[in-house]
């Protein structure tokens, strides 16, 4: 007898439907998969028989055949064990279930239990698209699982547990349904901006960079708190909205790094790469194309720490997805596309021994020394970070500024609210922050008085502007205008904003 | 094309072969002036340079003595937009025309005129610190509206103090080691154009020579020659600018040093000046108070909260949060001051430090 069992690959983000179609034939005893599985797939069956075998139920001694269906579609993983095994009983008669609008997911381990398999919300998230309602999954995904709508999952701890489902013997309720709430996330950064001291000139940066969406280089040198204010940032960031917990909990269980017990990514995620990263870490791809760490930081922080020590070709490929938000890897086993809306926050030191500009500390580098160590980051790529703030020792006698001691969460919500006018003010346009603005925007958005017209065209020659820092200059005023709570960019929020300009 | 005159023509002659020495070149000009062709002064000098240059170099000035060369020389300097001043020319500066190796030929590039001017000499080493850097764009800023400044084209404190003089719209003279076509370092190149459309670049050598080492201690000659005075911003012991120092002393002009931290080694050089009797300077009101000249105050219109600023800033520099701790404002209250400030041209901004850079007064 055919039987025909629903399983899911993936491909990229999206879940792929796979039938998977065992038959049992006289014949000499083997058990054949066809249907462009990779290795992974291919060696299930070994899993499979001791699943089976240890789950109280035997592999009929005969020729068996599986076929993944499509054929033309290649499978990857091991999600496919539970489908196969289920596709195996029902086949040999050794259990009779309804399965025709069931999915199986699960990979299975040689004494029948069930590990977790990544990927499981995207899965069920295009399955629910295909019209599937019904699941079966491991209990290690289930809290992922529990966030998507309108679909009834039970999770399983083994393959005895399921079969006993399926045949009735032992019902097993489906999961309860989670309701996102961005309330429940637990701060998972232990840094606040109420411990970092003094600093309240990058603090300020810190918060206009946030509410504006713009990208952040901070210059210092060694051991003066850049990388303790780049972990404050998602702290301060507004709370991930449903839709945005549900992509980036998508790519991160793709990638497989998941928390089992959190099921979705509450909190913004704050990706630091070391800086001998590759372009395909960073961006994507392998083999078996996987998400890069700018996708993993979607909807959160890419933090550069020493942002010149990155291979020039790294830094590159940062460029197409900080205007895009987004990445498209090719590779000749097809293309994937994963989303990559990310904040920079790059740091870097003024000169290679990192002492320039120090009042106390000498310089060791030459003047064509410092000057190839900032060539390191391109022109394009500083074109896409708004401000540039110094980070500078204080001394201990400097920090007085008590007015500085506010924590991230009175931050926050001031951050929300600016997020929230930008909103209101881009949704005709398809944009959600300033930074995001084209010329388009800006001369809509970001009319300027003739004071500040004045004011720009002063600075432009005494400074020696270039011409696009014009539009990064006014975007940061329009940032900060709405931190303000003004319609109109005020002289004042432009000067501001001049003080943020590359140096 | 520019007119030469006859002994002109013989000195631009003269100085278009590389391997001959100063002296020689002398000799051998002084025979050629007094004949009516440089061919036939050569023949007179045949004896003399076979004797004290070499056979075959006579052959190769008697093969070049002649028209054609001479017009491939003079087309290859107006091509290059180079004009050479000899010491037979009205015009040579006067304050070099005394020097005992005075350069037979000038080669110019940009505003002649500049020459004739005050000049006052910025010198340093190439690996100053950066405080040493400042320092320097801070005295060519002040003293560039009295004085044309005088450098040469180093990385480090003589570029510094060129871009500090241009920005400041004030002239500068930059002596070049080696030809106008191999400025060294190549990187500031572009520099070098700047100078010859709004200064002056000057060299003694034609432009096709490359600099060599030996070139740089000669160069610095001319330097201490064209000016009144030279400051010695940085430089270690065994450093060229100390050779610049050394000239100006044996010229007559005045030396002066800033003074440097026991152990810093960019600026032994210029404590050993001071120990030997050079103007100790921290400030260039020193300079101009040296020669009688008044600072000259920018007049700009000032806020209240702008002259607060300049007030808590006229000790010193000051960092952002203390200035804001002064001030009683948070940061970014005064940062929009402080910008604008920065634009006017009365502060300016290093890092998170700023400081007041200009004298101002009100309208």
């Amino acid at each position: 007898m055919i039987a025909k069992v629903n399983g899911f690959s993936l491909i990229g983000l999206q879940g792929v439907a796979i039938e998977v179609e065992v038959d049992i034939n006289n014949g000499l005893p083997c058990f054949d998969v066809v249907g462009l599985a990779d290795t992974a797939v291919k060696e299930s069956k070994e899993r499979v028989r001791s699943a089976i075998k240890n789950s109280g139920r035997n592999i009929p001694v005969k020729h068996i055949t599986i076929n993944l269906a499509p054929a033309d579609v290649k499978k990857e993983g091991s999600a496919l064990d539970l489908a196969i095994a289920m596709g195996i009983l029902i086949s040999s008669g050794q259990l009779d279930a309804d399965v025709k609008d069931v999915v199986f997911l699960g990979e299975l381990s040689l004494d029948g239990s069930l590990r977790r398999v990544n990927g499981v919300l995207p899965i069920l998230i295009s399955a629910l698209d295909m019209g599937y309602k019904k699941f079966i999954i491991p209990k290690a995904n289930q809290v992922e699982a529990s966030y998507v709508d309108g679909i009834e999952v039970v999770a399983v701890e083994n393959l005895k547990q399921a079969i006993d489902h399926l045949s009735g013997l032992n019902l097993l309720q489906p999961i309860q349904k989670h309701d996102y709430s961005a309330k429940e996330s637990k701060n998972i950064y232990h840094s606040d901006l109420s411990l970092v001291k003094g600093q309240a000139v990058a603090k300020r940066a810190l918060e206009v960079a946030v509410s504006g969406g713009h990208n952040l280089l901070f210059v210092g040198a060694p051991g003066t708190g850049k990388t303790m204010l780049a972990k404050c940032i998602p702290t301060i960031m507004p709370d991930m909205t449903f839709c945005e917990a549900l992509e980036t909990t998508k790519i991160h269980s793709v990638a497989g790094i998941l928390k089992d017990s959190d099921g979705i990514v509450f909190n913004r995620p704050f990706r630091s790469p070391h800086h001998t990263a590759s372009m395909v870490s960073l961006a994507g791809g392998g083999a078996h194309v996987k998400p890069g760490e700018i996708s993993l930081a979607h909807n959160g922080v890419l933090f550069l720490d020493e942002m010149p020590e990155y291979t020039r070709s790294s830094l590159e490929v940062l460029r197409q997805p900080l205007e895009d938000g987004n990445i498209t890897v090719s590779r000749a086993s097809g293309s994937v596309n994963y989303p990559a809306n990310f904040m920079l926050c790059g740091s870097m030191n003024p000169c290679p021994c990192g002492n320039y500009g120090s009042a106390e500390k000498v310089c060791t580098c030459s003047p064509s020394q410092i000057a190839k160590y900032k060539s390191k980051i391109s022109g394009p790529l500083l074109d896409r970070i708004d401000i540039q703030v110094e980070v500078d020792e204080v001394k201990y006698s400097e920090l007085t500024d008590n007015s500085q001691n506010e924590s991230s969460k009175q931050v926050k919500e001031r951050v929300n609210r600016t997020r929230l006018i930008q909103k209101n003010r881009f949704k005709d346009d398809g944009i959600l922050t300033n930074s995001d603005m084209g010329e388009k925007h800006i001369q809509k958005y970001c009319v300027l008085s003739s004071e500040c017209e004045e004011i720009l065209k002063s600075a432009y020659e005494s400074l020696h502007l270039s011409p696009r820092a014009r539009s990064r200059i006014i975007k940061v005023a329009r940032t900060i205008a709405d931190m303000d709570l003004y319609e109109d960019i005020r002289p004042e929020h432009l000067l501001e904003a001049i003080s943020y300009r590359h140096t | 094309m520019k007119k030469y005159t006859k002994d002109e023509l013989s000195l631009i002659w003269i100085d278009s072969f590389l391997g001959l020495e100063y002296k020689h070149k002398l000799e051998i000009y002084k025979q050629v002036k007094n004949s009516e062709k440089i061919s036939q002064g050569l023949a007179l000098a045949k004896e003399y340079i076979e004797n004290n240059v070499g056979e075959s170099e006579y052959n190769t000035l008697l093969g070049s003595a002649n028209q054609n060369y001479l017009d491939y020389v003079l087309t290859e300097l107006d091509r290059k937009g180079i004009e050479a001043i000899t010491i037979a020319s009205n015009d040579y500066p006067e304050s070099l025309a005394n020097l005992e190796l005075k350069p037979l030929v000038l080669y110019l590039k940009g505003d002649k005129k500049l020459l004739s001017q005050k000049a006052f000499a910025i010198v340093g080493s190439r690996k100053s610190l950066p405080i040493s850097l400042s320092f320097a764009q801070n005295y060519a800023k002040k003293l560039s509206s009295h004085f044309t400044i005088v450098t040469g084209i180093a990385e480090g404190v003589d570029s510094e103090t060129i871009k500090a003089v241009l920005e400041n719209g004030g002239k500068v003279i930059s002596v070049v080691a080696g030809g106008f076509d191999n400025i060294y370092p190549s990187c500031n190149q572009g520099l070098a154009d700047q100078i010859a459309k709004n200064g002056l670049l000057l060299s003694e050598y034609p432009p096709k020579v490359a600099p060599k080492p030996y070139f740089f201690p000669i160069r610095n000659r001319i330097i201490a020659g064209l000016s009144q005075g030279v400051l010695v911003v940085s430089g270690g012991l065994k450093s060229g600018t100390l050779y610049t120092a050394e000239y100006a002393g044996e010229y007559g002009k005045d030396i002066f040093a800033l003074p440097y931290n026991v152990g810093v080694k960019s600026g032994e050089g210029c404590n050993e000046l001071i120990k030997r009797g050079a103007i100790l300077t921290d400030n260039a009101n020193d300079i101009l108070e040296f020669y009688h000249l008044e600072d000259k105050e920018i007049s700009v219109q000032l806020s209240d909260a702008e002259k607060e600023i300049i007030k808590a800033l006229s000790d010193g520099q000051m960092h952002i949060e203390k200035l804001s701790a002064v001030l009683n404002k948070r940061t970014f209250e005064i940062m929009p001051t402080l910008s604008i400030l920065e634009i006017k041209g009365v502060v300016a901004k290093g890092g998170n430090v700023y400081e007041l850079v200009r004298k101002y007064s009100e309208e």
